[in-house]
């Protein structure tokens, strides 16, 4: 339903209407509001904050994955997963990002 | 074109025809006759909170209600009421607050002055340290100019952080919407939460006539229904009762909201598309779930949707619940990535009950 932002006596006011409702009215302005719907997940997204976004969520993953290792101080391989862990929290803020992923060292 | 409801007229104030206008028109009444006309202001939205890593914790609160504005009336037929419907208040981007629901009123013959419902505030939305920090719900909108009832909606759930550590590395707290006050009395507020420590709550939107709980767990808690209670459940599904408005019986779209029944989901796998809120019930916490969307955590109409935390990795898309149509607020939304959204508050409404027409 189309959303219009009203202005009366200087007081603005969003409404759900037709526009031949609003022209009928005696408001002093009125304009479309946009994109103030539901939308679908990605819609408002491009291809690149797409791309950010799947990698942000590989990232999350990947911490969660080994939250568990990560304090438990005789898991095999744990100090190379501190390591990762680190460098993941890092990547989003780095060149690498999104491009390259961090891995876990041997 | 308004939707209209029910038939019939079984004598007393049985409303013989129920229009329900959730966009803003000139309403011709097509009988003499008294009429119950109702403002409901838009619902706001929730908040929205990014955990950017996890040293950090993450707040999204509920919007709060539409208010209420409600006259009685005789009316001649062929009456125009003028009739302008708020919208629903936008859902918060991420780290931000949603919107405040619009405004709506209605005017026209023996309306003294015009009924005035403004829109709930949209809830707040903090991304913080560890520590005790606030993200409050929004309050509930007004009602004024009504001569039955005016009523203030119930405001959003809030998300409070508590004790030496208040909040610890993995909190996140998303908080549902609150529900309008239908019954005469402000609206019931969005459920909160309330943590101390290392927790992650998802609590539920509110239900018209349900219990305000304030969720002190690491859970969820289901929708709420007319005086029934149901929290806090670890695990699993849970159905809420049906429940009808004891003082109102049959006789009026509002009694019909209790009418509420919402599962909540807690690190499921399974789909709970059968949990749909009816009206009057709080839409289901959502809490690390294999749920995309958002249609099962929507409030029923008049009531408050339910908010969304955390989400499973595989879940990159779930959603907080939009507020009920008819003023319900909308959910909040917590997580540790940007993915998945807050709910939009409900859009307002005119409610015109026509009762003992005369042809």
């Amino acid at each position: 339903m189309p959303i219009y932002a009203v202005t009366k006596n200087g007081e603005t006011n969003n409404i759900s209407a037709e526009e031949s409702f609003v022209l009928a009215q005696s408001y002093d302005s009125y304009e479309p509001v946009l994109n103030n719907g539901p939308k679908g997940p990605d819609e408002e997204l491009s291809a690149d904050q797409l791309l950010a976004k799947d990698s942000r969520a590989w990232r999350d993953a990947e911490l969660k994955e080994n939250d568990i290792a990560a304090q438990t101080p005789d898991w095999p391989n744990r100090d190379n997963i501190i390591i990762y862990r680190a460098a993941l929290r890092a990547w989003p803020s780095t060149s690498d990002f999104p491009a390259t992923r961090p891995t876990l060292g041997e | 074109m308004p939707v209209t409801l029910g038939g019939g007229g079984g004598g007393g104030v049985t409303p013989y025809r129920t229009y329900i206008l959730t966009t803003s028109q000139t309403f011709t009444v097509p009988y003499n006759c008294t009429a119950s006309i109702t403002a409901i202001g838009g619902g706001g939205g929730g908040g929205f909170s990014v955990q950017s890593d996890f040293d950090r914790t993450a707040r999204g609160a509920g919007g709060g209600a539409g208010g209420f504005a409600q006259s009685i009336i005789d009316v001649a037929a062929g009456a125009q009421f003028v009739c302008s419907v708020g919208a629903a208040g936008a859902r918060g981007g991420s780290n931000a607050a949603g919107g405040t629901g619009g405004t709506t009123t209605a005017s026209g013959p023996n309306i003294a002055s015009t009924l005035t419902a403004t829109g709930g505030v949209g809830g707040a939305a903090l991304e913080a340290g560890r520590g005790n920090y606030t993200a409050a719900g929004g309050a509930g909108g007004g009602g004024s100019n009504g001569n039955t009832f005016n009523t203030t909606g119930g405001a959003g759930g809030g998300c409070v952080g508590i004790g030496s550590n208040g909040a610890t590395t993995t909190s996140t707290y998303a908080a549902g919407g609150g529900a309008v006050g239908i019954f005469g009395v402000t609206g019931t507020q969005g459920n909160g939460c309330y943590g101390n420590g290392n927790i992650r709550v998802a609590a539920s939107g509110a239900a018209c006539g349900g219990e305000y709980i304030n969720n002190q767990v690491n859970v969820n808690a289901g929708g709420t229904s007319f005086f029934q209670m149901h929290g806090n459940q670890q695990t699993g599904y849970y159905t809420n009762e049906a429940g009808i408005n004891p003082s109102l019986g049959s006789q009026s779209i509002f009694s019909l909201a209790g009418t509420g029944a919402s599962f909540n989901v807690y690190n499921s796998t399974q789909p709970d598309s059968t949990s749909v809120a009816t009206a009057g019930g709080g839409g289901a916490g959502l809490f690390n779930s294999l749920q995309n969307g958002s249609i099962n955590r929507n409030g029923g109409m008049f009531a408050g949707g339910g908010g969304c935390n955390y989400g499973n990795v595989n879940t990159l898309y779930a959603e907080a619940g939009n507020g009920g149509p008819c003023g319900g607020g909308g959910g909040g939304r917590a997580r540790y990535s940007d993915s998945g959204n807050a709910g939009y508050g409900g859009v307002g409404a005119v409610i015109i009950e026509i009762m003992s027409p005369t042809f």
